[in-house]
């Protein structure tokens, strides 16, 4: 490459860090927000727009859910609450199927699901926090907020805080019930999400989680998934991060 | 915006490129760590239920997060939330959860006669974002 830059995450050294001990690099996306917010659903079991995005892809996402009837506590919408939280090229949907009322935190991001693309690797070996943490590095400020000043959560991106890096996104076609592999390159576990679509006939995609009909394992070589549904197969979406689960 | 950096991905023009032909734009937010931590949890007996792990935030809010699980006996890992069904019908679960505070990893039967996870080693990551999930 004939150009580029590179910041590492603090602590590390640019030059030798590993692709998840960076913060960014111009050879591979970090996961970009385009859309985040909250929704109540109502109790009607008609479908609900919880956002119209207009992206004019099928982006990916991922739905925090506040548990109303158990205490209150939120926790990512997975099975359960996934299989009614469907997304297209235009509106993230509820269709009403749990009959409740929900409240509902989205993310929508920067990056299609149907998209077979595998980034650059530039090193896979973690290596050991050296020199000062804080000494250099970049952030960015949330418009209106200043940068030197405001709390983290209102910063758009800070090098001090390492946000998701994506390393591959995989589509294709998977048959019910038989286990898809995918190998994903990095030589440690990743973190990784998958989508479905049309498993209502409606070519919406939907989030995949562990549950009695499915599952998402990943090896340090590979991604293993398997989905069961009443179609014979299905389109997935599956989004690999740098991000490890262990090194 | 009157100020900014955008740096393209390669091959493309950082002048023209899309949102999702750049590596970083300051017009797009990303996702803020917080912390990242793991934990080793060793399964005493038949649990119907236990807390794996908390984790004090004190943020004030409730902040996004992902978790996952690894055995190193199996060689394998995934996302959280997990699920067996070691019987038909029945299912175990280990999920997590957060509020102002806290940020919460808890293991749950409903089983009648839980699984016998005695000495069952497991690992769980967690990363906690500075960002909103309410």
């Amino acid at each position: 490459m004939a150009y580029g830059a590179r910041v590492s995450r603090a602590g590390f050294k640019a030059s030798t860090c590993a692709d998840f001990e960076s913060a960014f690099d111009s050879r591979y996306p970090n996961l970009k927000i385009a859309f985040q917010g909250k929704f109540t659903t109502t109790s009607s079991s008609s479908s609900q727009t919880i956002v119209t995005h207009s992206l004019g892809y099928a982006p990916v996402f991922i739905v925090y859910v506040k548990r109303l009837f158990s205490g209150g506590e939120v926790t990512l919408a997975t099975t359960g609450y996934s299989q009614f939280l469907r997304i297209n090229t235009t509106n993230l949907i509820y269709d009403g199927g749990l009959g409740e009322v929900l409240e509902l935190y989205y993310y929508i991001f920067h990056q299609r699901i149907d998209q077979n693309i595998t980034y650059n690797t530039v090193s896979n070996t973690a290596t050991t926090p050296s020199g000062s943490s804080n000494d250099y590095g970049i952030r960015v400020s949330k418009s209106g907020f200043d940068v030197k000043t405001t709390a983290a959560k209102n910063l758009a991106w800070s090098s001090e805080y390492p946000s998701p890096i994506i390393q591959k996104m995989d589509t294709g076609t998977l048959t019910s019930a038989v286990e898809k592999v995918v190998s994903h390159g990095l030589n440690y576990y990743p973190q990784c999400f998958l989508y479905v679509r049309n498993v209502f006939s409606d070519s919406r995609w939907q989030g995949v989680f562990d549950a009695s009909d499915s599952y998402l394992n990943t090896t340090t070589s590979q991604v293993k998934f398997y989905f069961t549904g009443v179609s014979a197969t299905y389109d997935y979406g599956l989004l690999v991060l740098k991000d490890p689960i262990k090194v | 915006m009157a100020y900014g950096i955008k740096i393209s991905l390669p091959t493309f023009n950082v002048a023209t490129a899309t949102t999702e032909q750049l590596s970083i734009t300051s017009e797009k937010s990303m996702l803020k760590q917080e912390r990242k931590g793991t934990t080793t949890y060793t399964f005493s007996g038949s649990p119907a239920s236990a807390t794996i792990l908390t984790v004090t935030h004190n943020l004030g809010y409730i902040p996004a997060a992902v978790a996952s699980w690894y055995r190193s006996s199996l060689n394998v890992g995934g996302m959280l939330p997990y699920n067996d069904f070691p019987y038909n019908g029945v299912i175990e679960i280990i999920r997590y959860e957060m509020n102002t505070t806290q940020f919460i990893i808890k293991y749950e039967s409903e089983e009648f006669t839980p699984t016998n996870r005695n000495g069952q080693v497991w690992t769980f990551d967690y990363t906690i974002w500075y960002d909103d999930a309410f």
